[in-house]
């Protein structure tokens, strides 16, 4: 019982030291206040400005465009790769496994950085296009994708193809109806994981990013340079968002693979 | 029939060929060459020579082994009560402990920020108590995460085999948890020691003037010295092989960071 | 009328890169509306005939005809055949009906047609009103019937089935075999059947084949491989066995452990043979009323009888009782004429269990080998006179049991004593037409079948001659 309090205890300073800083920071983002530890009256101003002032609605709409977008094309890039590579001769898939360990294992500095070098510096290619940006999130995200596919062949029955192949269907329709069924938990997992990664990056945007255009990382590095408060603040009302809709929507679906399990359990 | 499942992952592999290799590739040219394209050890020899480049690689390492060290000792317990029941709900706790990580990285530090300048009246006091702070907040779920797959998996009737063998608790922490528990520590060290080294982002917005690895890479950038970024790119790349080659040794499974969620 | 054969297996060869598993000029024809099972421990090739009939493994080279056609090329999905996988395969998205349903949908047949179908294949495997149900909330043994309505709603001539009977609990099991029987019945279609259980081989198949290291033991009735095993293997393999070496001795007359016995079955006479005896033909009698006295070692409860291990001189007897027995008891043991089945005696080859030292030599009662040890273990090396692995780490190999083969045929005799590996008396001789075979019994009464042109007289002292390049060393499990 004693161990059990001692638990709990740490675990409410871990929670305490990970949750104080963005739950004192909600509270103020519904004051006036433009630091912490002032006492101002209730106000809206914060939001009201995160979605009126172009320059930030722009950067949201952007940086959530680019996530949506990078995390597509990773979610497809990967799972491809994933079931090639799973088919591939052993080794032929280390190739893979390998190649693929390297942004994974690799400081994002590096990761941008050559890229740069390669797309913008040698290549010569512009900055403007947004491909570069869109390739080098790309090189961030798929070797995740993939990393979340991989497991889900590996555990898939391989009758399951051939169950399918049996029963009358072409590689390419057993491939479809089964392999990709089967892996689809795993994509998902994979294209999650792009969203949170791509929407975190800071270092590839910066240095592949077109001048015009900020993400919300990079914004906020640059804006907090400055001392515009009525920014800085209103960023405060933009995490208390994120928050606010990353909570409910991981409460809605741990309470809908609850239902589900419990809809199975109880048969 | 098994052609075309092989066929598939033609477009990743070249993409991995061109996106990732080759641009190593192109790095490690641009690493060895001068402005007019000839063969050059000038820049490492710079580095190399160099006092205060020195200083930054060593401040680089101060930093990455206080913050890991710190975020070890803060996620093994953590990780341990969540894996092992000794708080219930464990799984869903994890969850909660990995929330935050949805938050963009640059507001959860400017909320740390905020809190940190109200607390200490000015921030520019204590840049580096302020930077390990915001590291180990930053990097703290990534930590917890391969610690509590390692500890999951743990066979706990090896814990109660030791104490029935007579071990003492300590014992069964260094002899029998630690050992078992490797491959989750080598996997999580290698998520925080490295971005410790170089996200250069947590100093700039704790106003920590001095550099680290990755600041470097971000000058370099900034004044157009291609040759000079590369190097510093290849010195960290040389770091990353040597991290990757320790915690293959240990037996770390690779696969372990695979989904965040 | 003729029984026509609806799957031919020709000449098939089947080998892997990387592997030592395989099968060698494989022939067989199964009839038409069979129940064919094939039988024999995991690895001896069963399983990859089934994929091949399935198509889902091309053999490497031979036919296999269906119906006279070769289809060895032929893709699974344009095959009349279906499969119950292992571990069933059933797709666990999919609830009862469009798992069942998944064939006839390929095949584009109108709704209710599919309904209609569902529903009575439901019937057939005695679910009825199981549509809607998800895979995960069945039994193991309501999965099983549910991945055999899977495979027959799509009215194949074939069904293939892999060990589909070996994730449940016996009981389970039991009742299953006789079900999967009736359905053969009522379907009237050929099953083909993979297990390596002999019980349900012998409760359910019209046909047995007896496989082993990718050759064919026995091809027969389950009586007929219960009851006249070809060779010691089968009769191994099928039940439990007592198998003695022996000798035919006159007509109906041979001789084991040491004793006369009338024999309903005879040879020519001189033939070494193995004779088969089950168990539950050995009739434990009262002291000196049987064949001869043994001494009872033990004697288990086994539920419906008594199992005793009796021993004689140095042959050890199972046999079995109604009634229990006590250790040291001396019974005498009794074997009817007609219990005793003869096989011919394998003499073409001559097979022996050594050791690995630590010297590399494999040593055997009667003498010791000189292996090229880099060859019983993949990827070694010799270094330094140490047997080396691919990491280029010492070895430790000594205690290995390693079997020596050689051939009858690759063996010489000669008088000059010590000139061979071995030296012994001359046990027996057959005449084969163009040589004669011979035994010879080696001081520590090992048997070595020789075959030699020359003649010799039973007794004669003799040293037994193998080129070393003749002499094949394996590691044994």
């Amino acid at each position: 019982m004693r161990k059990r309090v001692s638990a709990s205890i740490w675990l409410a300073l871990v929670l305490l030291f990970l949750y104080a800083p963005i739950m004192i920071l909600a509270v103020y983002s519904f004051t006036e206040a433009t630091m912490i530890g002032q006492v101002r009256g209730f106000s809206l101003h914060n939001y009201v400005t995160l979605f009126t002032n172009e320059d930030l609605v722009a950067i949201i709409t952007g940086t959530f465009a680019l996530a949506l977008i990078v995390s597509i094309l990773s979610t497809i890039l990967g799972t491809l790769g994933a079931i090639g590579a799973f088919y591939s001769k052993k080794r032929i898939r280390l190739a893979y496994d390998l190649a693929n360990q390297i942004p994974v294992v690799n400081a994002d500095v590096v990761t941008g950085f050559s890229i740069c070098i390669l797309l913008i510096v040698f290549l010569g290619m512009d900055k403007n296009t947004y491909i570069p940006l869109i390739i080098g999130q790309m090189a961030l995200c798929t070797p995740f994708v993939y990393l979340s596919v991989l497991p889900r062949l590996k555990q898939m029955d391989p009758r399951l193809y051939e169950a399918a192949l049996d029963l009358g269907c072409t590689p390419r329709q057993a491939l479809q109806k089964v392999v990709f069924r089967e892996v689809l938990p795993g994509m998902i997992s994979g294209f999650m994981t792009a969203i949170m990664l791509s929407l975190d990056d800071y270092f590839i945007a910066t240095y592949t990013k077109p001048a015009v255009f900020d993400t919300i990382s990079t914004y906020v590095v640059n804006a907090t340079k400055g001392s515009q408060t009525e920014i800085k603040t209103a960023l405060w009302a933009l995490s208390t968002v994120i928050f606010v809709v990353i909570t409910i929507a991981v409460v809605i679906s741990n309470l809908a693979t609850q239902d589900k399990s419990k809809e199975e359990g109880s048969r | 029939m098994s052609f075309t499942r092989k066929q598939l992952g033609l477009p990743y592999a070249l993409f991995l060929l061109v996106f990732v290799v080759l641009p190593l590739l192109v790095v490690l040219y641009y690493a060895f060459t001068n402005g007019s394209g000839h063969f050059t050890l000038e820049n490492f020899a710079q580095f190399f020579t160099n006092s205060k480049a020195l200083g930054t690689l060593l401040y680089s390492f101060v930093i990455a082994i206080i913050t890991t060290g710190i975020c070890l000792l803060i996620a093994y317990p953590t990780a341990y009560f969540l894996a092992k029941g000794r708080i219930p709900h464990g799984a869903a706790w994890l969850l909660i402990i990995v929330l935050p990580m949805w938050i963009n990285f640059t507001l959860r530090l400017t909320a740390m920020k905020e809190i940190l300048s109200f607390i200490e009246g000015n921030l520019a006091f204590h840049p580096f108590l302020n930077t390990i702070i915001g590291m180990t907040y930053d990097f703290l779920p990534f930590m917890v995460l391969p610690l509590y797959n390692a500890l999951e998996k743990m066979d706990h009737q090896l814990i109660d085999a030791a104490r029935d063998l007579g071990a003492s608790d300590a014992v069964v922490i260094w002899r029998v948890m630690i050992p078992l528990s490797m491959p989750g520590i080598v996997s999580g060290v290698t998520m925080v020691f490295l971005p410790a080294m170089t996200n250069y982002v947590v100093l700039d917005m704790m106003y920590n003037s001095t550099y680290i690895m990755g600041s470097l890479i971000g000058s370099y950038f900034s004044a157009y010295n291609w040759h000079a970024g590369s190097m510093i790119s290849t010195v960290l790349l040389l770091l990353i092989g040597l991290l990757t080659w320790i915690s293959k040794k240990t037996g770390a499974d690779s696969e372990e960071g695979g989904s965040i969620l | 009328m003729e029984q026509t054969n609806i799957i031919e297996f020709r000449g098939i060869h089947k080998t892997y890169d990387n592997s030592v598993f395989g099968i060698e000029d494989f022939n067989l024809e199964i009839p038409k509306g069979a129940f064919v099972t094939l039988l024999g421990p995991s690895g001896c090739g069963k399983t990859t005939l089934l994929r091949m009939i399935g198509g889902f493994e091309l053999p490497t080279s031979g036919e296999i005809l269906l119906h006279g056609k070769n289809i060895g090329e032929l893709p699974p999905n344009k095959r009349p055949i279906n499969t119950v996988f292992q571990k069933y395969a059933l797709f666990p998205y999919m609830n009862i009906y469009d798992n069942i349903a998944f064939g006839l949908k390929l095949k584009k047949l109108p709704k209710d047609e599919i309904d209609a179908k569902v529903k009575r294949v439901l019937e057939i495997v005695d679910l009825e009103g199981f549509e809607k149900r998800k895979v995960s909330t069945l039994s193991g043994g309501q999965q099983q019937r549910i991945a055999i309505a899977r495979a027959i709603v799509n009215e194949p001539e074939i069904l293939l089935l892999d060990e589909p009977l070996g994730a449940l609990d016996y009981k389970m099991r039991r009742e299953m075999q006789l079900e999967l029987k009736r359905m053969h019945e009522e379907l009237g279609i050929t099953f083909i059947y993979v297990t390596h259980d002999q019980e349900e081989a012998l409760t359910m198949s019209d046909l047995i084949v007896v496989m082993d290291d990718g050759l064919i033991m026995q091809v027969g009735s389950p009586e007929d491989i219960y009851k006249r095993p070809e060779n010691a293997y089968v009769a191994d393999f099928i039940g439990e066995s007592n198998i003695f070496t022996g000798f035919v001795i006159g007509e109906h007359e041979v001789t084991f452990c040491d004793t006369k016995f009338a024999c309903d079955e005879t040879q020519e006479v001189g033939t070494k043979i193995d004779a088969v005896v089950r168990p539950e033909n050995i009739h434990l009698v009262a002291a000196g009323a049987g064949n001869f006295d043994g001494e009872i070692l033990s004697s288990v409860f086994k539920g419906t009888f008594y199992e005793n291990q009796v021993a004689y001189g140095k042959y050890e007897i199972e046999a079995r009782s109604s009634a229990p027995h006590q250790a040291g008891e001396t019974v005498g043991v009794s074997i009817n004429p007609g219990a005793i089945h003869l096989m011919a005696y394998d003499m073409t080859k001559n097979h022996y269990e050594g050791v690995l030292n630590a010297e590399y030599l494999v040593e055997f009662e009667d003498a010791t080998f000189t292996p090229d040890v880099t060859k019983l273990f993949a990827g070694s090396s010799m270094v330094d006179g140490v047997l080396v692995g691919r990491d280029k780490k010492p070895l430790s190999v000594a205690g290995t049991k390693v079997s020596i083969a050689f051939d009858s045929s690759d063996a010489d005799l000669s008088d000059v004593a010590d000139t061979g590996i071995v030296n012994g008396y001359i046990a027996s001789i057959i005449y084969k037409g163009d040589h004669y075979s011979y035994t010879v019994r080696s001081e520590n009464d090992w048997d070595y079948y020789v075959n030699d042109e020359d003649l010799w007289n039973v007794g004669d002292y003799v040293s037994v001659i193998i080129p070393a390049d003749k002499i094949t060393y394996r590691v044994m499990r």
